[in-house]
């Protein structure tokens, strides 16, 4: 926490070497998340990729005053919803459970965003859901964050984000249900 | 543990590593950025250059940086028995020494060797023209030793504080600050800092902020992180507090075939036309635009285009660069010593010629009135009810 806090400001003034120990800090954070919401791990270190490359352009003039982890988070979660809809938007998934996809047998995303069974399990079924309602689902429960925040980020009310929410949770526990639950 | 735990826990413990090619991309993108990077403090060695400016400004450094350490350092209260226990050796210290470097993580961190005794401090610095610097207080003299010029310069400065004996301005500042609202101070608990175990004190102040650890069985402290001296970090290390201090150590001797020059340097503030000369030559060289502040780093770290530009300046041109070494004097002086007269910098993207907009006004120690600096650095006397509202 301190740390942030040092690092925040260091960035803040301008100090070019905060931005390198902001990266070494946050660096694995920011990647999961975005393999998480992207599957697909070229495409979340693109992500990650755009967003330092964007807080490098801005920092003469970019002043952070929230928390720097959750700043980062959002700015990683912008980012790789550009990079969903440029390159991997595909047709979304029916929530039927008979067109759900088979997590034993999807293809599992390029090594090593898949390190263990588990989580190549919860990458799969969570790939499995809307973009919107994956978001929803990581940044409630990676990142943290409140409805409220979230019903910010996706520029929705709070009702439609927790349905969000309740759709994607259900969805995955019976993707997940008899494997992880 | 129900489902949407389980899945909370397994969000949770997500963990997908970055690649050596995304560290090295990152690494590309900043190294990139630092070649382009606008800061540094290289237009302070050209100014040094100068020989007419140079020990004027490398005084005045000196002088800014000592003063914002202490200023801050100065800062420090807190309630806490631990808190207490650390701030004990500064409170009852007759000496102090300490390695310090600033912007340690930086592109040109600035080493130095401090050891504080009353009235007295001797900087020795690790690199750079100036090996050492002897501030006496008490007599107000700044002494350097320049060897790669073969050159000792000493320095009388007229109208520097009076309450400005180190040791003694920590003490007081730290006895006196005991109620200050503002102030707080968070333990961080322990952590191993540059090594070595440590209990962590977050100390904030609405115009400070820094980090002070101490040893967790002695309470002394072993390294403090001073924020907001020339907005660049300062980390001070090593303290050995009333260690035995040689008394040669803080005499101004000139060493023998050196040439020993002389200035003298008032810091009460300059003639109104003085600052209203340099602001027309920052603005020149800034394409006709006023400062964006006029904060320390501002002035020692300005836009590179204007270091770009001082850089042309050439011999012809000495009075200008005199004039640009006036107004940072100026501003370095009010940003340290606002005494009872009062100033504010209005003036942040303010054209040169703007006969309607204040850029800056001050009211003097012995006036009840204020003048206002207009755009067009025309000035007119205004009453406390005229003055603009804007300001720093």
């Amino acid at each position: 926490m301190i740390q942030e806090k040092l690092l925040m400001m260091r960035f803040n003034r301008g100090d070019h070497g905060a931005l390198r120990n902001i990266y070494a800090l946050y660096k694995d954070d920011l990647v999961s998340l975005a393999s998480a919401l992207l599957h697909d791990k070229t495409s979340a270190e693109d992500a990650v990729h755009d967003v330092f490359a964007e807080l490098i352009s801005k920092q003469a003039t970019l002043k952070i005053t929230q928390n720097l982890r959750q700043y980062l988070l959002t700015a990683v979660v912008n980012s790789a919803r550009r990079q969903y809809h440029l390159h991997i938007k595909r047709p979304q998934t029916s929530l039927d459970a008979e067109n759900a996809p088979d997590i034993e047998t999807q293809s599992p995303p390029e090594s090593p965003v898949m390190f263990d069974e588990q989580q190549r399990h919860l990458e799969n079924a969570l790939s499995a859901l809307p973009h919107e309602q994956r978001e929803v689902i990581l940044l409630r429960h990676f990142s943290g964050f409140r409805f409220k925040k979230i019903a910010q980020m996706q520029n929705v009310s709070i009702n439609t984000v927790q349905g969000r929410y309740r759709y994607g949770l259900d969805k995955l526990r019976s993707l997940l249900n008899g494997e992880l639950l | 543990m129900n489902a949407t735990d389980k899945i909370d826990k397994l969000i949770k413990n997500l963990k997908t590593t970055a690649s050596p090619e995304l560290d090295r991309r990152i690494d590309t993108l900043l190294e990139r950025s630092k070649q382009s990077q606008t800061r540094s403090l290289n237009t302070w060695r050209k100014i040094m250059k100068n020989p007419i400016t140079k020990f004027t400004a490398a005084a005045i450094i000196i002088l800014a940086v000592l003063i914002g350490v202490y200023q801050i350092t100065g800062s420090i209260d807190g309630s806490g028995v631990a808190w207490a226990d650390v701030i004990r050796p500064v409170l009852k210290a007759v000496s102090v020494e300490y390695d310090a470097v600033i912007d340690e993580t930086g592109d040109d961190p600035q080493r130095f060797h401090d050891v504080v005794v009353g009235p007295r401090i001797h900087r020795s610095y690790a690199e750079g023209p100036v090996q050492k610097a002897i501030i006496d207080t008490e007599t107000k003299t700044l002494f350097l030793l320049v060897p790669s010029e073969k050159t000792a310069v000493t320095i009388y400065f007229r109208n520097l504080p009076e309450k400005l004996n180190p040791m003694s301005q920590v003490q007081n500042i730290l006895l006196e600050l005991q109620d200050d609202p503002g102030f707080e101070v968070q333990e961080t608990g322990p952590e191993t800092i540059d090594g070595q175990a440590a209990v962590g004190f977050w100390a904030t102040h609405p115009q400070k902020e820094l980090m002070i650890w101490a040893d967790p069985v002695t309470s002394i402290p072993i390294r403090i992180d001073i924020k907001d001296v020339l907005a660049e970090d300062v980390i001070c290390r090593n303290f050995q507090f009333n260690s035995q201090v040689s008394q040669s150590l803080m005499e101004m001797e000139v060493p023998q075939g050196f040439v020993h020059e002389k200035h003298m340097l008032d810091l009460a503030g300059l003639p109104e036309a003085n600052l209203i000369e340099g602001l027309r030559f920052y603005a020149k060289l800034n394409d006709g635009l006023f400062p964006e502040d006029v904060s320390v780093l501002h002035c020692i770290q300005p836009d590179k285009d204007i270091q770009d530009r001082i850089e042309t300046l050439t011999p012809h041109d000495q009075e200008a660069l005199q004039i640009l070494m006036q107004t940072i004097r100026q501003f370095l002086l009010l940003q340290y010593y606002r005494g009872p007269g009062q100033w504010h910098w209005i003036g942040t993207g303010v054209e040169l010629g703007d006969a309607n907009t204040p850029i800056y006004w001050y009211q003097s120690v012995d006036s009840s009135t204020y003048r206002v600096i207009y755009g067009d650095l025309h000035v007119e006397d205004a009453t406390e009810n005229e003055l603009p509202k804007a300001g720093n």
